[in-house]
């Protein structure tokens, strides 16, 4: 296992490479993962500061008010006029809502508007108000139904305590952790796999080195079947420390989502046309600024065009074609319906297991055209 | 050891070897002495089945040497024109990368790498990576992964181009030195002094073919030339050239810039008939030299060209 071992000593003298890499992919990833938690908290309710002025003691009144109370801070004030002009004016509340005596009768069985005041020039009174409605509305519903005062106030109370999980239409609900954690990995795969591979196939074609070892006592076809094990090792190991890190990250949030087998797959087939196109990229570059300059263009020119940096919904059609002749767009693809879909049923296999084959199928290409470029240069 | 006949190699219309014939027997320092482009390192390259050749035969240890021989090739040893090491290996582990290429017992091939090591004198550079070695020192590590495995035969391909001449002489010393072990040697070159220091017997190629081949005192014996007396700051006219050029046994006489140079066969005493014919006619001279034939005085008769071109 003479040549193996070169692989792996020349593969070991790259593991700062290696490590730096892994760094900027955790850093990426943590730094994604942050910003989309942002993005994220820019849909939750916003909390307006409301003034109340109640002269209706009733049970409907005082659901408004604890309806409005669940998402804004709500401040009972007393009917002066100086006092409401200053909360005002000192911006303690920025919409006040007058609810009248006889509240059931007037606002929701009658026509009556409820006499509200705004700082104006702020959206947030409107924001206010269409709760209002909202609660308006449902209570004149119930009323319809010919629910009696405490009748409503209790459905609207009830109401207001479900809680109703958001989900999108494929029942996936908001992106998973480990999902940004799997839509990042094909840069840590690219560039370690390009790098670490382009070194040792460097190392091999220097000089006279490759009639030093046909000279040698090793057979060709040996020596040729050691390095291909070497590099499957290598990749094994690298795609393995990936796998583990997400477990270990994500633990039983990642083991317990019943589609961790496929993201195993994907990676995997991901890993496998990587390989292919690093032996690729290997047999192709001279020295280490062309490989460097070369595994810079691959990895984020493919990261940024096929979905990984930046979503493929934001991408021109054009970009998009032309990343469907790359294997990290199916790569990516596959991973948004893992992410979209909680559970892969019958009709959306087919689909991952479709972007699954045509990653391999590149790595059949990739095999393909660097044996060609041997053989054109034997 | 070695048997080539009639090797034809061409490269498109590019003859590299010309009916290449050559015979080298065990025990023997062989050298293949020829001017660039003369085909040395294409013979080599066919001797170890790295190219094929359009027809001839090449047999080594009484066996047709094809690219799947590997009996042939584990018990020989090559180093290359360019230096052919990892730059991602330190010096202890090229010499045992390339000696497990031949050896598979983890500890004879730790005693051999040893060897090789205080062989080539790089005792203090084990850990030291090829980058960091000076050219001599990358030259003797390139040796030293050649011949780790104790080759039977062992094929030196110009081992010293661009070495300082301390690590020269280590390299022809660490030859001689094998040799005395019981390799046999090819060795390639166009230093005509060091193939004649060394080897053996020479073969001089030109133009894909082997010219001469002989000892270096056979090669010599060939010629016409025996002596050559040079005379430095002498001026002389048409006549006195023609009185050196009637003196016996003197067969060529050359003047250039106030530079004498007279070639003369195998005879006693040229040096003391030339001189005495300046003294003759008073003609004053700087300093002079006589010089015995050497291998390029072989090649420049035999080719009618330097063999430092």
């Amino acid at each position: 296992m003479t040549v193996f071992k070169a692989y792996m000593k020349i593969a070991k003298k790259n593991i700062w490479l290696i490590l730096m890499y892994m760094g900027i992919f955790i850093a990426v990833t943590v730094m994604f993962q942050a910003f989309a938690g942002d993005r994220e908290r820019e849909y939750t309710a916003q909390s307006v500061s409301v003034g109340v002025i109640t002269e209706d003691r009733g049970s409907a009144a005082q659901s408004l008010i604890r309806y409005i109370g669940s998402i804004n801070e709500v401040t009972e004030l007393s009917d002066d006029r100086e006092i409401l002009q200053e909360n005002l004016f000192y911006r303690n509340v920025e919409y006040i809502v007058r609810i009248p005596d006889g509240f059931m009768e007037r606002c929701i069985l009658g026509d009556e508007k409820l006499q509200v005041t705004t700082v104006p020039g702020t959206y947030s009174g409107y924001y206010v108000e269409r709760q209002i409605t909202n609660f308006i509305n449902f209570a004149r519903t119930y009323a319809a139904a010919g629910f009696s005062e405490e009748e409503i106030s209790d459905a609207m109370e009830q109401r207001e305590s479900a809680q109703v999980e958001l989900t999108g239409q494929n029942g996936g609900g908001a992106e998973q952790a480990y999902a940004f954690y799997y839509r990042y990995l094909p840069y840590l795969i690219l560039c370690v796999l390009c790098y670490v591979m382009g070194y040792i196939l460097m190392g091999f074609r220097r000089g006279s080195l490759p009639d030093r070892m046909a000279a040698s006592a090793v057979p060709a076809r040996r020596q040729k079947l050691e390095g291909l094990l070497a590099s499957g090792v290598i990749a094994i190991a690298l795609w393995g420390i990936c796998i583990l890190l997400s477990v270990v990250i994500y633990g039983s949030e990642l083991l317990d989502s019943g589609k961790v087998h496929l993201y195993f797959a994907n990676s995997f087939a991901l890993l496998l046309s990587a390989l292919a196109l690093a032996y690729l990229v290997g047999s192709l570059v001279k020295n280490s600024d062309g490989l460097s300059g070369i595994v810079n263009i691959l990895s984020l020119g493919m990261c940024f065009t096929c979905g990984v940096f930046v979503e493929m919904d934001l991408m021109s059609s054009g970009v998009r074609k032309a990343a469907q002749f790359l294997p990290v767009y199916w790569y990516e693809t596959v991973n948004n319906l893992l992410s979209d879909y909680k559970t892969i049923s019958g009709n959306i296999m087919p689909e991952v297991m479709g972007g699954i084959g045509i990653q391999l199928v590149f790595a059949v290409a990739f095999v393909c055209v660097t044996l060609a470029v041997s053989k054109k240069r034997s | 050891m070695i048997k080539i006949e009639n090797l034809v190699k061409r490269y498109g219309n590019i003859v590299a070897l010309d009916h290449f014939n050559l015979e080298i027997e065990e025990g023997e320092i062989f050298g293949l002495l020829g001017p660039n482009g003369s085909g040395k390192t294409t013979a080599i390259n066919c001797m170890l089945a790295l190219l094929k050749y359009d027809r001839g035969s090449i047999r080594i240890m009484g066996r047709e040497m094809t690219p799947d021989n590997y009996d042939v090739k584990r018990q020989i040893g090559i180093v290359m024109q360019d230096v052919a090491v990892f730059d991602e290996l330190n010096v202890h582990d090229n010499i045992d990368y390339f000696c497990s290429l031949y050896i598979k017992d983890k500890n004879k091939r730790k005693e051999l790498v040893e060897d090789a090591i205080r062989f080539v004198g790089l005792e203090d550079y084990r850990k030291t990576y090829p980058k960091k070695l000076s050219g001599g020192l990358l030259r003797r590590l390139n040796i030293a992964c050649g011949i780790a495995h104790k080759p039977r035969l062992i094929i030196l391909d110009e081992p010293t181009v661009a070495v300082d001449p301390q690590s020269r002489n280590k390299i022809l010393e660490g030859i001689c030195e094998l040799n005395r072990q019981g390799s046999t040697i090819v060795y390639t070159s166009h230093y005509m002094e060091e193939v004649e220091q060394i080897c053996t017997r020479i073969a001089i190629m030109d133009h894909g073919r082997s010219i001469a081949v002989g000892t270096k005192e056979e090669l010599k014996s060939m010629i016409k030339t025996g002596e050559t007396v040079t005379i430095e700051a002498v001026i002389l006219d048409q006549e006195d050239l023609t009185d050196i050029g009637n003196l016996p046994h003197v067969f060529d006489v050359r003047y250039e810039e106030q530079r004498l140079i007279v070639r003369c066969t195998g005879a006693k005493h040229n040096l003391i008939h030339i001189l005495g014919i300046l003294q003759e006619k008073d003609i004053p001279f700087g300093r002079v030299f006589s010089e015995l034939p050497t291998l390029n005085d072989v090649f420049l008769e035999i080719t009618g060209k330097q063999l430092r071109n």
